[in-house]
């Protein structure tokens, strides 16, 4: 894997052109090209658009044939889709508590490898139009506790940013950065970046981080060790993200608390029933080679690095979340914040509907347990969040002005579902919400857990801004401006993610249902602690 | 090849050696052809094949004989243009008025900006006039280019300088086989007859006298008017070709809906006639649709079938409600016959719907987007008087948005038609557009003060909160320092909706009506302040709409229901006022802040799309109408003591 000489280093010739249109062209296409079935480029395949439109032929004809059971049923169907959901999140939650899931390196066990141990790692950090951040993550660099000359970090910059690469080229100064320009090309996408960034990469160990973030300074030890302790079966490890402007304002708030439930609770809980673990965007640590043999990332899925965990898990490969955390930047502002989070949901559904291309074999490569997660959860989250405010609407209908078509909707089995949902689901989402700020040891987002529902008003708009992107512009990446924070970094009250282990028991077969994963049961055994919770405090 | 650099000439053997020889040094580096189009009747074609056998460049002759030589040199312009090879053209007369060091810049210009066209426009005022008479060149300059501006309001709207003939042209732009120029100004033959999404204006100052690119004789300018004239006709004759298309396939479309509905109604479908009816109109609209695609507005297509298909069809849905509603309006209210109305209402709602397929649909747009910048690159090569004109500032502003929208919108080259320059007159405009829409859709709720008459207290209360919406308006209507500039307009559709369809559904929606005693309704508070907030967030903008939220709450305080609770109203009012106060405070110390920093804030704001007001006009006019004509109806009818309770279903 030497391919010093083609990347641009300071002073030295910058990437011969062929070399670098080869690079473009397979970081575009090489996922597309290897396994067409994988990559979005196409939002719907020609079966999918089929059964789509007989589905809507049939829609229509029955509601033609008899208006309202026909949208007695529908109501129904999405009532029992929102229960599921809600009751899968309950169970996942249930398990993330355990804290038996997530991958636990003490700090003396990370230090304690010799440095000349440790492999070479190449940190990846994409970067568009951020001139005012990038000099902020030369500083989280050398933060880092890794020797410098096994460290191969690489500012991922986009050809037409002059700007950036002018203020990177200020201020790499000393410090092991290379930078790589990605010429000009659409899509215009994290993911093409993080691909031609990945063929220029010289490390065992490959992870990304953004401009902002903030990694835990023992992170890429801790990752080694992980990786090592898991074995061949583990394709990556995704560490906690947390954000350090949490109490900027309601809307930090309200994204701190539901990060840390995802990252600490419901991840942990997918990867305890074995489901695939859609990874978060940064700080996902993989082996190089095998990213690589995979196709990389997609170019044309706006969530990419869900679609990766995905596919890894269809491949039979396994996710572990490491108890390391790094802190982004949270968007405080409305506007920016539903762009980013639209983006989010798009790319969950296009995820979705690239996985379900091939129903019957994707359940068999994925196992009941992992097809329902990947129902209930990559569709379920931008689902609900379409269906909230029109069920919101209806119960505002109703109490207003009771018209009688609305309790035309809802025959008795529908109404007490929904009626539990809206009751008791809510509340246990809200009760889930205060647990986790209890875990997380932030008192001081108690308020912000309890008026969580206006929360959920912005996903919904959200969610139909996703909707209306992904049929009119599905690749278009929604750029989230950074560098909006005020706070000047504080460090953070917590350390580590609090959970009592409930039941001490090994895992048992961590990797059930997943065919293809052969080697990895056995090595898994007992590899993972299960229980242990160093590091706190 | 990137510019053919063409040059009209008429005898003018002296100087065009001198020309190619300056054209020559100044094109530089550029792959440029210089393309004579002669009208000389002396030795200046040999001249010309003489010197440019000597150049380095390619150098071609047009030679015109005499009979060929209608419509002057700006035909001759035309044949250059024509003959062209090259994408770009520039257009440069052999005389001292046009710097051939200006060359290159206008075509930088327009190649790096994305402009169609690129003009230079010489600064006024910089030289003396000698003669009789010193100011009647220029005032007849003047004239001209007023009168072509009143004559193309649109099209020559952002042009400063239409009478000037030296400008650099993307070709694809310019529809060349329509151009039929007389005289000299080619210009405004090019502006009306093309669609030019974006012009730049190169301002640069020579010190050589001569003509303010004016008129100069009587003669010259009885055919400019004609021109003109001409121009004028043809322009709109196209438009009236087109509109007659429109009505021919409108009358099509009525015969289609018939002949379905009479279909669907026989015994072979036996469908309801309502339903029929439905089904109708939506095949006339297919129909009528496909028609002036293919047919009436061909030329200027520019979505797909299918993008344009919804558009007029959601055109057509909206304008039905606003036909009903008039029709009842013209019948109840004004007691017209029914006929007489229906066919008043038809003839309206054609226009309206012509204008909104010809806007909305097809993306009329006439009127080029325009920015002024000075030649920094010329006037220190040329002779005399040489100072740079100042960069027009706001227009400079309006290129900067241009180019970070273009950035945001992820390369997709700009939209063009975006407002060019924005002044605080416009950004209050936008700022009273929601009120006035507000107005427009709940005239009666707005207006019934005024109707009932009103109390001193309830004056001085109505007068406070005024106040205090105008104070806050003023305090938050410039964005605090460091809130980011991000926009989202899909978001502030998606917002606006549910506002509005409240706002309709409280309105419209609900069995009963008010009483007849009581002048203000909860309801019709409530769906007024909902539609505020949703014509707020569409026409605004989410973060304008976001800072005002204080204001937009302020109708809340008319509630007859808080009429009952004097002391709780009483103490809303004062929070307001005292919010409002706060915030004036607030902004008061923040200017000065800023003044004491030097910088200058301005109201940042998105352009106000034409989508979107649309939008909120029809939806304003609905409302309006249907408003109306439930008032009417319900002034007809006896007042029924409880209709306005809910109607309650036990299950």
């Amino acid at each position: 894997m030497s391919v010093d000489c083609e990347v641009e280093r300071a002073g030295a010739p910058p990437l011969v052109a062929a070399t670098e249109r080869q690079y473009l062209e397979r970081s575009l296409a090489g996922l597309r090209r290897a396994a067409p079935e994988m990559s979005a480029h196409a939002v719907l395949s020609r079966r999918q658009q089929v059964v789509l439109g007989v589905a809507a032929v049939t829609v229509l004809a029955c509601l033609g044939y008899d208006f309202l059971l026909t949208l007695q049923v529908l109501v129904a169907g999405f009532t029992l889709f929102y229960t599921l959901t809600l009751g899968y999140r309950l169970v996942l939650v249930g398990r993330g508590m355990r804290g038996e899931h997530m991958v636990r390196v003490s700090d003396a066990e990370a230090r304690s490898t010799p440095d000349e141990d440790l492999p070479v790692y190449t940190v990846l950090v994409p970067a568009y139009r951020e001139p005012q951040v990038i000099g902020k993550v030369i500083a989280s660099i050398t933060a880092l506790d890794y020797p410098a000359d096994r460290l191969d970090v690489r500012l991922v910059l986009e050809a037409d940013d002059d700007e950036t690469i002018a203020a990177a080229r200020a201020s790499v100064g000393s410090a092991p950065v290379t930078i790589v320009v990605v010429p000009s090309a659409q899509p215009r996408t994290k993911p093409k970046a993080c691909n031609f960034g990945l063929q220029t990469a010289r490390g065992e160990f490959v992870t990304i981080f953004d401009v902002e973030d903030r990694p835990e300074p023992l992170q890429l030890r801790r990752a080694v060790v992980a990786m090592r302790r898991c074995g061949e079966g583990y394709a990556c490890v995704q560490a906690r993200l947390g954000y350090f402007n949490a109490r900027q304002n309601l809307i930090t708030r309200w994204f701190t608390i539901e990060y840390g439930n995802w990252f600490g609770l419901l991840l942990p809980g997918l990867v305890s029933v074995g489901a695939p673990v859609p990874l978060g965007g940064t700080s996902n640590h993989f082996r190089t080679d095998l990213l690589r043999d995979l196709g990389a990332w997609d170019a044309f899925n706006v969530t990419e690095d869900a679609d990766l965990g995905m596919r890894l898990a269809r491949l039979g490969y396994s996710v572990g979340v490491l108890d390391s955390l790094t802190e982004e930047e949270a968007n405080c502002d409305f506007v920016n914040w539903v762009k980013q989070r639209s983006r989010w949901y798009k790319g969950y559904l296009q995820t979705w509907l690239v996985h379900m291309r091939r129903p019957v074999v994707v359940h068999r490569e994925l196992g009941w347990r992992g097809g329902l997660g990947l129902h209930l959860f990559v569709l379920g989250t931008p689902l609900t969040a379409l269906i909230n405010p029109v069920f919101w609407l209806l119960t505002l209908m109703w109490y207003a002005q009771q018209p009688s078509w609305v309790s035309h909707l809802f025959p008795p089995a529908t109404f007490y579902l929904a009626l539990g949902c809206f009751l008791l689901g809510n509340a246990a989402v809200v009760y889930l919400n205060l647990v986790t700020t209890r875990l997380m040891a932030q008192p001081g987002l108690l308020a912000a857990a309890v008026t969580v529902p206006l929360y959920w008003v912005m996903m919904s708009a959200a969610a139909f801004k996703a909707v209306f992107q992904l049929v009119c512009t599905p690749f278009y990446w929604e750029k989230t401006s950074h560098g909006l924070t005020t706070a000047a970094g504080k460090p953070p009250a917590e350390k580590s993610f609090v959970t009592r282990p409930l039941v001490e028991k090994p895992l048992a077969k961590p990797l059930a249902g997943k065919p293809l994963a052969k080697p990895l049961a056995a090595k898994s055994q007992g590899l993972i602690e299960t229980g242990s919770v160093d590091g706190v405090m | 090849l990137d510019v053919t650099v063409v040059v009209p000439t008429r005898n003018e053997s002296t100087n065009v050696e001198e020309l190619l020889r300056r054209l020559d040094s100044e094109l530089g580096d550029l792959d440029a052809e210089i393309l004579f189009v002669d009208d000389s009747d002396d030795d200046t074609p040999s001249i010309i094949i003489r010197a440019g056998a000597d150049s380095s460049r390619s150098v071609r002759l047009l030679h015109r004989e005499p009979g060929h030589r209608a419509g002057g040199s700006a035909s001759a312009v035309v044949a250059g243009m024509r003959s062209a090879r090259a994408p770009w053209a520039v257009v440069l007369h052999g005389d001292p008025r046009h710097p051939p060091e200006l060359v290159p810049v206008l075509l930088d210009r327009g190649r790096t900006s994305g402009a169609d066209l690129v003009y230079g426009s010489r600064q006024p005022g910089r030289y003396q006039t000698s003669g009789a008479f010193p100011g009647r060149r220029t005032l007849a300059a003047t004239a001209c280019a007023t009168l072509a501006r009143i004559a193309f309001p649109g099209r020559l709207k952002n042009i400063t300088d239409p009478l000037t003939d030296f400008f650099a042209v993307r070709l694809g732009a310019v529809s060349l086989a329509t151009l039929r120029p007389v005289g000299h100004k080619i210009l405004v033959e090019i502006a009306a007859r093309s669609k030019l999404s974006y012009v730049m204006a190169v301002r640069y100052s020579s010190g050589t006298p001569g003509p303010v690119t004016g008129t100069a004789s009587c003669r010259d300018l009885f055919r400019f008017l004609q021109h003109l004239l001409i121009l004028r006709i043809d322009v709109a004759g196209g438009r009236l070709q087109q509109l007659a298309r429109f009505l021919a396939v409108g009358f099509s479309g009525v015969l289609i809906n018939s002949a379905a509905l009479w279909l669907l109604t026989t015994p072979w479908f036996h469908v309801p006639y309502l339903l029929a009816s439905g089904a109708a109109t939506h095949v006339a609209i297919v129909w009528n649709f496909t028609l002036l695609d293919r047919f009436a507005f061909r030329k200027v297509r520019r979505r797909s079938f299918l993008n344009g298909l919804v558009r007029f069809w959601l055109v057509n849905v909206a304008l039905l409600p606003v036909q009903l509603g008039m029709l009842a309006v013209l019948v109840e209210v004004w007691a017209l016959a029914p006929v007489p109305a229906n066919v008043g209402a038809l003839a309206v709602i054609f226009a309206v719907r012509y204008l909104v397929t010809l806007g909305w649909v097809y993306g009329w747009r006439s009127t080029p987007a325009s920015e002024v910048v000075a030649a920094t690159a010329a006037p220190h090569i040329l002779p005399g008087n040489s100072t740079p004109a100042p960069v027009a500032s706001r227009a400079g502003r309006g290129h900067q948005y241009l180019r970070r929208h273009r950035y945001l919108r992820g390369d997709r080259p700009a939209r063009a038609g975006a407002p060019a320059a924005r002044g605080p007159g416009r950004y209050l405009l936008r700022l009273a557009l929601p009120p006035l829409a507000t107005l427009i859709a709940f005239p009666s709720t707005v207006l019934v003060p005024l109707r009932v008459g009103i109390s001193t207290s309830a004056l001085l209360g109505m007068g406070a909160v005024g106040a205090a919406a105008l104070g806050l308006t003023a305090a938050r209507a410039a964005p605090r320092p460091g809130e980011p500039d991000v926009h989202d307009r899909q978001l502030d559709v998606i917002l606006a909706l549910p506002l509005l369809g409240g706002a309709t559904w409280l309105s419209l929606g609900w069995p009963g009506t008010a009483d007849a005693d009581q002048p203000l309704s909860n309801r019709g508070v409530l769906a007024l302040t909902l539609f505020l907030a949703g014509a707020s967030l569409l026409l605004l903008g989410t973060r304008l709409a976001g800072r005002l939220h204080r204001v937009l709450w302020l109708p809340l305080l008319g509630l007859p229901w808080l009429a009952d609770r004097s002391g709780l109203r009483v103490l809303l009012i004062a929070l307001a006022i005292t919010g409002a106060g706060r915030e004036m405070a607030r902004y008061r110390r923040r200017r000065r802040q800023d003044r004491t920093q030097g910088a200058r804030r301005c109201g940042r704001s998105q352009p106000l799309p034409r989508l979107r007001a649309s939008a909120v006009a029809v939806a304003a006019l609905a409302m309006l109408l249907a408003g109306s004509a439930l008032a009417a109806t319900d002034t007809s009818a006896t007042p029924a003591p409880h209709t306005d309770r809910h109607p309650i279903h036990h299950r």
